[in-house]
């Protein structure tokens, strides 16, 4: 079972995300201050209803005028008069109806677009670390499955479920305006019963509607993730094992879900059942009292014709119930997401990082990822002079790029400290940190968009001149000019048209064109050929303005060039000076990895 | 008019579930013939027993409409759990179809549609599929109901169900114009919400250089376009819904006044009993709230024949690249390679490959060497058929990869791509990721050749160890001997490796190329080279000059023989020509140490 990754259990839904999906207070504080602008038209939209719901309510008492007043007293023109008075009553409804979808559906959008770009906005102002714990297929299914869920409650159920409430509430109270006494009997024989039935369905139908997101999440992640590495799936013809797959954690969800409808299976046919039974008991109770001569015949009809007209409205929400207890689940969720606290953030009283020179330091620095996990950096110190060019070697796994996450401030020490210009990173503003810095990942990630937008990406204000500078002082100019569209070419997603390479030099191109004061290449030229590679680390230096630059290099050419090396071993620098100094060092890692290198 | 076919077509994916969708209809049925029958024992309790005081009557009858609402609420309940098994079963089904499709379609394709676009119709769309497919039972009780309250009502006033009965075309025609607005503006939201989609992904993905830039506000900018562009078609829909949807509380609110003063004047003069008044009325209340509810499922139709639409949009896109109709799987004897005249350029113009001719004969392997850019990517991509040449052939033991199957093809070829990505999952299921049925010792021999079992064993969970998202935990040159490993698994024919060794530590990597020596043994295998030592793994090497070979031979020779050979692979650099090239002059950068440092 060990060995076979179709036996392995799918249940990879987050522990963490239990008890997130029930919809309660926390949601809605953390929610408010996003709907809260938009009320206006919520309330707009209520107050139309609520005429709207007026009229409607009116037509009871229309006919019953035109039935005593009218037919009983044979009285056509009491009859003409009722029968107009309904017509305007039916046209004031059918416009405040309009107009209240309208509004209500203004609220529910806006609320739903600020929701959107403030749940990203947090999203996108996460510390990395929040990144790299999570599954990209996720998040991604927060920010769509979820929202969608609200969205289509927005725009098919909201104001339908609102008039609804509304309709069902103010028939009751007509109901009282009746008779009192009927009213209170009919509500004696069904509310207890309701109360409790909808206790426990409540319970029972969100955890269920909470499984049922979870899934969704299991499903749309292995979808992304599949997805995006289409190229690797079908190299290795493992589109079978993928499908296998798929339809199990589908099936899961199928399953949640079939759970999920269970509860209100039961739940609403009690309901309508519970109306009858109230119906029942007021025939009863009515026809008793009718007996004695405390009530009309007509009275007790117009009430249970009434109260009749009170069972459908509850069908139509139970309908809606299952688009309205996703959209729920789908709030908490990101209620849950939009409460994660980002811990890389300005602190107090930071300062602008203005000139800067670009010396770092890397103070008594001991760091680890999470608790429990071992120390990726042990009592780690380093200065670096503003203009260096500083090598990281060492084995793979030894801290390089954990140093590289910590000068960047992606990351903040466990203990120590970082500085830039003998600032400590944490009293610094984020924002004039980043611009002034920058790090050149290997993948060479590039975005969809052009080829210049892609480059302009650190600086979205640099115009085209300094765009195409940049590549050319990369020597990239010609091989973009030679495209379809030359610097106008769509990189399309997985970039697949541009060689790894490609990509490598023009991540470059967009760090260059930043201009920092520091900068840091993690494998940012693993991709380059020799001879590409050696051209732009001169390019680099030429254009270098007196910037630090530090790289983390796994071929020793590369750190020759470099003032000095610091050799990581083991979450430690076991070796730092000039390459000249540490080659000459007797048993030495660096001088045995360099001896290794040129024996090759 | 495309609709119809579209709704049918996706009413045709409940066929699996006609059996569910036959017994939702029954009790749809029933509970349609249980709710009109409750008011008659309400007239009758109100007509007769109440005036007349007979409480044993009263007593039955409200016993009997008791047991008919019992009946009703247990139909209903199994109407609601059919219909919902129902709906999710049809959701799960066209998102599995999707996915497999997807799936099957050309890398070409992939680079045309954002994963975010697939994974918006994957979610809001075939969700819109499912709300409304919900309701297909209730709707199926609500036409029951309207058209029993209109019998009656015929029974009860023909006169007074003719007007009703009237005022039917008119909905229809309204109900067509709605559609046909609806369709467009549903269409432009959901293909918004999939932009909004690929925005939320490729942030996510890519959100390394997100942060490294802090560009953030760059990316919410752009997602902040998308949700407006959404919020622009959803109000649209909005405005469209609220003149559309109040029209069905018109309807029986107008039956009310015409109730009221045509039957009323009857019953004045005596043609209507006042009870008959009644019932008309309470039949009336009853209609008001299925017209509204279709009002409602007209809606849910609409958005959801759209939204299959856009579905099966996918579904009916063929692959770029399939196996053709008379196919046969590749037989291999030794796997001899041979490129001829091989051409490629992309459909808008830039010509990659000019004219390759190549042989890999069984069992040798051949460097592609040549700088950036040179078209070695794209050679190599043609194997796999990921993309096929524009012109020219390539053929494994004579036969040409074009006329075999996509399968047979694949199953031969062990790829190590550059970017090795890594799925999460366990490494031991990374690297079994091509066969998922390999036991622990070919996984770890495998691993054992790649380099890779030294340091797997060290990991807190060894083979276990997961690996996040994209290998987020490893470093680069892990991920990259977990690819190897991968590769070498599906004890291929034919190896092709993507600048594999270029950025492992120089310690590893002399270790790692002695085992793709041996993993290259037997095998036919392409390599891109980007250093010298790579290169002179190979037999023989092909360099590459602008979609071209210009030099073939073995690595010896051409490093003897051939300058620009040399130079590709050599780290010389002239700064001097690199600051003429861009222009640049040395003082000018002198100053701009000065003014940004100052």
């Amino acid at each position: 079972m060990r060995w076979s990754p179709l036996g392995r259990a799918l249940d990879d839904s987050d522990p963490r995300d239990e008890g997130e999906a029930k919809f309660g207070r926390r949601e809605l504080r953390v929610l408010w201050p996003h709907l809260r602008p938009h009320l206006r038209y919520a309330v707009i939209s209520v107050l139309l209803l609520v005429v709207a719901q007026g009229a409607a309510l009116a037509t009871p008492f229309l006919i019953r005028f035109g039935i005593d007043e009218g037919i009983l007293a044979d009285d056509p023109g009491k009859l003409t008069v009722a029968a107009i008075i309904l017509g305007g009553t039916t046209l004031v409804n059918f416009f405040a109806l309009r107009a209240s979808m309208s509004a209500g559906g203004r609220f529910g959008e806006q609320a739903l677009r600020s929701i959107r770009i403030k749940v990203f906005d947090h999203l996108a102002h996460l510390d990395l670390g929040f990144f790299e714990r999570e599954k990209v297929g996720r998040l991604v299914a927060r920010l769509t499955s979820d929202v969608e869920t609200i969205q289509l409650f927005v725009t098919e159920g909201l104001v339908a479920s609102v008039s609804t409430f509304m309709y069902l509430a103010g028939s009751i109270t007509v109901l009282f305006l009746m008779d009192v006494r009927l009213a209170a009997a009919g509500l004696l024989a069904t509310l207890p019963l309701l109360t409790a039935a909808s206790m426990v369905f409540r319970v029972r139908s969100e955890r269920a509607y909470r499984r049922v997101r979870d899934r969704i999440a299991s499903v749309l992640s292995f979808m992304q993730e599949t997805v995006r590495g289409v190229h690797v799936v079908q190299a290795f013809g493992r589109e079978h094992v993928n499908r296998h797959r798929f339809r199990q954690v589908n099936a899961e969800w199928v399953e949640a879900n079939v759970e999920s409808f269970r509860p209100s299976a039961v739940f609403f046919p009690l309901v309508e059942f519970v109306g009858v039974l109230g119906t029942g008991v007021l025939l009863l109770f009515g026809g008793w009292m009718a007996a004695r001569g405390d009530i009309s015949t007509g009275v007790m009809a117009a009430f249970i014709l009434y109260l009749n007209t009170t069972l459908d409205p509850i069908t139509q929400l139970s309908q809606l119930y299952d688009t309205f207890q996703q959209a729920m689940a789908g709030l908490a969720k990101l209620a849950g997401l939009l409460d994660k606290a980002a811990r890389i953030i300005d602190g107090p009283g930071a300062r602008e990082l203005s000139a800067v020179n670009g010396s770092a330091g890397v103070d008594d620095v001991t760091f680890r990822y999470r608790d429990g996990l071992p120390d990726a950096l042990a009592d780690v110190t380093i200065d670096i002079p503003a203009g260096e060019v500083l090598a990281l070697v060492g084995p793979t796994g030894a801290g390089k790029s954990s140093i590289a996450k910590l000068l960047l401030r992606f990351y903040d020490p466990t203990s120590g400290r970082i500085t830039i210009d003998g600032h400590d990173l944490r009293d610094v503003q984020l924002s004039s940190l980043r611009e002034r810095t920058s790090m050149v990942p290997q993948e060479g990630f590039l975005f969809r968009g052009t080829i210049r937008d892609n480059i302009r990406f650190g600086r979205p204000d640099a115009t085209d001149d300094e765009v195409e500078q940049v590549c050319r002082l990369l020597g990239i100019d010609e091989a973009i000019e030679r495209m379809p569209q030359g610097f106008d070419t769509e990189v399309r997603e997985r970039g697949a048209a541009l060689s790894g390479g490609e990509r490598q030099l023009i991540a470059l191109a967009r760090a260059v064109l930043v201009d920092p004061r520091l900068m840091i290449l993690d494998e940012a030229t693993s991709a380059l050929d020799a001879a590409t590679e050696a051209h732009v680390e001169s390019a680099l230096r030429l254009a270098s303005h007196g910037r630090t630059t530090i790289v983390i290099a796994h071929r020793l050419s590369t750190a020759a060039r470099a003032n000095r090396v610091a050799v990581v071993d083991h979450g430690k620098i076991i070796e730092l000076g000039a390459h000249d100094d540490l080659v000459g060092i007797e048993g030495g890692l660096y001088a045995k990895l360099y001896e290794h290198w040129l024996a090759n | 008019m495309r609709r119809w076919p579209t709704f049918l077509r996706l009413m045709r994916h409940c066929r699996p579930y006609r059996r569910k969708l036959i017994l939702a209809f029954f009790a749809a049925a029933g509970v349609a013939v249980a709710v009109p029958t409750i008011p008659l024992f309400v007239r009758d309790a109100i007509d007769g027993a109440i005036p007349r005081s007979d409480f044993r009557q009263l007593g039955i009858l409200v016993g009997a409409m008791l047991g008919v609402a019992l009946i009703k609420a247990f139909f209903h309940g199994v109407r609601r759990q059919i219909a919902g098994e129902l709906s999710i079963g049809v959701e799960a089904d066209l998102r599995e179809q999707l996915y497999n499709h997807v799936q099957a379609l050309d890398v070409g394709y992939h680079e045309r549609i954002s994963t975010g676009q697939i994974m918006s119709r994957a979610t809001s769309d075939i969700q819109a599929i499912r709300q409304y497919l919900m309701s297909v039972a209730w709707s199926l009780t609500l036409f029951i109901q309207i058209i029993v309250i209109f019998g009656v009502m015929f029974y009860l006033s023909p006169p007074i169900a003719g007007i009703f009965l009237a005022t039917s075309p008119v909905m229809a025609w309204y109900t067509y114009r709605f559609a046909d607005k609806f369709d467009p503006i549903v269409w432009e939201m959901q293909q918004r919400l999939g932009d909004l989609a690929s925005v939320v992904e490729e942030t996510v993905v890519g959100i390394r250089v997100v942060k490294g830039f802090g560009q953030e506000a760059q990316q919410v900018a752009k997602l902040s376009g998308d949700a407006e562009r959404v919020y622009d078609a959803a109000m649209e829909s909005v405005k469209l819904r609220a003149k559309f949807v109040p029209v069905f509380n018109l309807v029986p609110q107008m039956g009310l006044i015409a109730v009221l003063w045509y039957g009323g004047r009857l019953a004045i003069s005596g043609s209507l009993s006042s009870g008959t008044i009644i019932a008309l009325f309470s039949y009336l209340f009853m209609l008001i709230w299925p017209l509204r509810s279709v009002g409602m499922i007209v809606a849910w139709a609409q958005r959801a024949t759209t939204s299959a639409g856009r579905v099966f949009e996918i579904l009916d896109t063929p692959p770029g690249i399939a196996d053709h109709a008379d196919a046969k799987p590749l037989d291999v004897a030794a796997a001899t390679i041979a490129f001829s005249d091989v051409h490629f350029a992309y459909p808008d113009g830039g010509a990659v490959l000019a004219g390759v001719d190549l042989e890999v004969p069984a069992g040798t392997s051949v460097a592609l060497v040549g700088h950036t850019g040179c078209g070695k990517s794209t050679l190599m991509r043609i194997v796999p058929r990921f993309i096929e040449p524009s012109d020219g052939d390539v053929t494994i033991d004579g036969q040409s990869i074009s006329a075999v199957t996509l399968a047979s093809l694949r199953a031969q070829i062990g790829i190590v791509f550059e970017d090795t990505l890594l799925f999460s999952d366990t490494i031991a299921a990374n690297i079994a990721f091509g066969r998922p049925d390999s036991s622990e010792e070919e996984i770890v021999r495998a691993a054992v050749i790649a380099q890779a079992h030294e340091f797997i064993e060290e990991l807190p969970q060894g083979y276990d160890t997961p690996v996040g998202e994209h290998g987020y935990t490893l470093s680069g040159g892990q991920r990259q001997r977990v690819a190897i490993a991968r590769a070498i698994l599906m004890n291929p024919k034919i190896l092709i490796l993507d600048d594999a060794t270029s950025n492992v530590d120089a310690r590893v990597e002399a270790a790692i190329r002695k085992g793709l020596r041996s993993a290259m043994t037997g095998r036919t295998t392409i390599i891109v080279a980007r250093r010298p030592q790579t290169a002179a793994l190979a037999d023989r090497v092909a360099f590459m000059e602008a979609g071209r070979i210009v030099d073939v031979g073995t690595h010896t020779d051409l490093w003897r023989d051939n300058k620009a050979y040399r130079e590709t692979l050599l780290a010389t650099v002239d700064v001097d020509s690199i600051a003429e090239e861009a222009g640049l002059e040395v003082e000018h950068i002198e100053e701009g140490v000065e003014e940004t440092v100052h």
